[in-house]
């Protein structure tokens, strides 16, 4: 395996008194886009800072491309920053804007004329080169922005919470356009954001954050398909988690039954455990009386996603939300049928 | 027409002739002044027909023309150092000041009675055994349009962006080149209004003056007042409505840059 692009090592900071970051270990790999994830107040933001140089490290290292980070100051780092406010200059040109960074790097006017042009070529704005970030729509300034911090091709570019500003329809070109920069460019992106969507939408890989510590890490398909903890499982998806005991024949879920289901290697008969119930891992049946359905609930209402359902069947105390190709045809409070797909579901440690 | 409406139009036409009344009551005495000075007689009461002649003698030499010096003196360099310790105050304390005192001591000397810093001023002059002239007139107008310059300013940094500075130092930029290239272009205005309405205020400023300064060095207002005690004469009518173009002209100036500055949201 190849040494990879950033690696933390035993990263304590704090933030004013709270201790923001505890004991972070992290590498991130060239290429590609990893991303930071986590709940406001978890130290995703104070990490971002820290990688930046706009935060003090209590302890630990930080290394890009094995050259000490701490050591330099914020504006020596080959590390970009896309801010969530985009923070372009407002009294300078798009030009002067992508310029500005070549330009305290000393590069001479031709080679800053060409590079400018050609991120502005990147962006597709060549347009609006000489408007100012007042006369810009929000896409394209988080364009510039971007433009902007690419240029100088720093190592790392981090962002901050990219695509939180955009409304939706704007959301899933930029999207691709976020892509499609990193594959041109061939740079690390590291997206930075609390939003779950955002991060398994764009991120080859996720670190999520928990209070200043790293939850897990994992591929975006890991984190939901094989949470490892009831925090995970939450904040990653929908999901409804379901309290049981370990049988010899799987797991007795409370309401539910004796379930075939896969527990945690470490368990032993008689351990609380919680399952991890995701909608699409549910089916169900109107007709409660058709038999082959392998528990019963009742139906408590259903919300149209375009395409499909989403269904909420009570189980004893549990609520399960089911997704349904369809709105199902069903009055509120009648029986209905589930079937589980009980070798997806995830069994943890309560 | 039914009887609502004409009510309406009634109370309407009311308060414009209130609104008018207000200005008349408001502009009355300035208009006053600057039509006599185009008085050609003495009197400052009757007409006597039209002539420049007060301008001529308001601008040869004299006691107005020396006062006028001072006061163009005093304005410029107190307004200059105001400009440059009223920045460096405003950026110290917006970075700084930690909790709401040292905030509002910063903007205090604006507020406070001119007396009372004139007063100061002069017992420390008093204390330290110093001589008084032009310098401590100087010093005691730069006092207040210090806090005046910090004022505008810290309000034009609260409402600036953070992270535009942190942008310009991620973008490699040392802390001389942000501060040249993102702060100073951010603040310029608020530079500009805030050292126009310094200025004004200098301009005009008669109690301070008057405590700080020596025979040798009488500001316009102070002469103005030795020589309206024997009677208004017109020449002083004509420097008068002068000063109130000059003065106009940079409140009309700095309004055009603060107010929009004051009233305008975020990006």
């Amino acid at each position: 395996m190849s040494t990879p692009l950033l690696t933390i090592r035993g990263l304590q900071a704090y933030y004013g008194t709270t201790h923001a970051l505890k004991d972070i270990d992290l590498d991130i790999e060239a290429g590609g886009m990893f991303a930071i994830l986590g709940p406001s107040g978890s130290g995703k933001s104070t990490l971002l800072r820290v990688i930046a140089g706009f935060e003090q490290a209590a302890e630990g290292t930080l290394e890009l491309d094995g050259k000490d980070l701490l050591s330099l100051p914020a504006n020596k780092r080959e590390v970009g920053l896309m801010f969530q406010s985009y923070a372009l200059f407002p009294h300078m040109s798009v030009a002067k804007n992508i310029a500005y960074g070549l330009e305290a790097e000393k590069l001479s006017r031709g080679e800053i004329k060409t590079r400018v042009a050609e991120a502005i070529d990147m962006i597709g704005l060549g347009h609006l080169a000489d408007r100012r970030p007042a006369q810009l729509s929000g896409g394209q300034r988080q364009r510039v922005a971007l433009a902007r911090s690419i240029v100088k091709r720093p190592k790392l570019l981090l962002l901050d919470e990219p695509l939180s500003a955009l409304d939706r329809q704007l959301r899933a070109g930029m999207q691709s356009e976020l892509k499609r920069l990193q594959r041109e460019t061939g740079m690390t992106f590291v997206i930075v954001t609390h939003d779950q969507e955002e991060a398994m939408s764009l991120a080859d890989s996720v670190a999520l954050l928990r209070d200043g510590q790293i939850e897990q890490l994992g591929t975006p398909a890991e984190l939901y398909e094989q949470p490892n903890s009831r925090f995970c499982a939450e904040f990653i998806g929908s999901s409804t988690i379901v309290e049981g005991k370990v049988v010899p024949e799987g797991v007795q879920l409370t309401g539910f039954g004796a379930l075939p289901l896969s527990v945690p290697a470490d368990s032993q008969t008689g351990d609380t455990v919680l399952a991890v119930i995701r909608p699409e891992q549910v089916r169900l049946t109107e007709d409660a009386g058709a038999g082959g359905s392998q528990l019963f609930g009742t139906f408590e209402g259903a919300s149209y996603l375009g395409g499909a359902a989403d269904a909420e069947v009570r189980v004893a105390d549990a609520v399960l939300t089911v997704r349904c190709a369809a709105m199902p045809r069903v009055a509120h409070g009648v029986k209905v049928g589930l079937t589980l797909d009980t070798a997806d579901i995830r069994v943890i440690a309560a | 027409m039914s009887a609502p409406s004409m009510s309406k139009t009634g109370s309407k036409v009311l308060s414009r002739i209130a609104l008018a009344l207000l200005y008349i009551f408001l502009y009355v005495p300035i208009i006053v002044v600057i039509v006599m000075s185009f008085n050609s007689g003495r009197s400052v009461l009757r007409w006597e027909g039209f002539s420049l002649d007060w301008y001529v003698k308001a601008f040869s030499p004299g006691p107005l023309m020396s006062g006028l010096q001072v006061t163009l003196i005093v304005a410029l360099a107190s307004t200059a150092i105001a400009v440059v310790l009223g920045t460096m105050l405003a950026i110290g304390v917006h970075r700084y000041a930690r909790g709401p005192l040292a905030r509002s001591l910063a903007t205090l000397p604006a507020f406070i009675p001119d007396i009372l810093l004139g007063i100061g001023i002069l017992s420390m002059f008093g204390l330290a055994k110093a001589a008084i002239g032009l310098h401590s007139v100087i010093l005691a107008h730069a006092s207040f349009e210090i806090a005046i310059v910090a004022a505008v300013l810290l309000a034009r940094l609260g409402s600036m962006e953070k992270s535009l500075e942190e942008a310009s130092t991620n973008l490699g930029a040392s802390g001389t080149t942000t501060f040249m290239r993102v702060v100073l272009p951010q603040l310029a205005p608020a530079i500009v209004a805030g050292a126009a309405l310094g200025f004004t205020l200098s301009l005009d400023e008669f109690l301070m003056a008057f405590f700080t300064t020596s025979t040798n060095s009488q500001t316009l207002p102070i002469q103005i007042y030795s020589m309206v005690r024997f009677g208004v004469t017109p020449e002083v009518n004509a420097l008068a409505a002068v000063m109130f173009v000059v003065s106009l002209g940079a409140v009309l100036l700095a309004q055009r840059i603060v107010m929009p500055l004051m009233f305008r949201r975020k990006p």
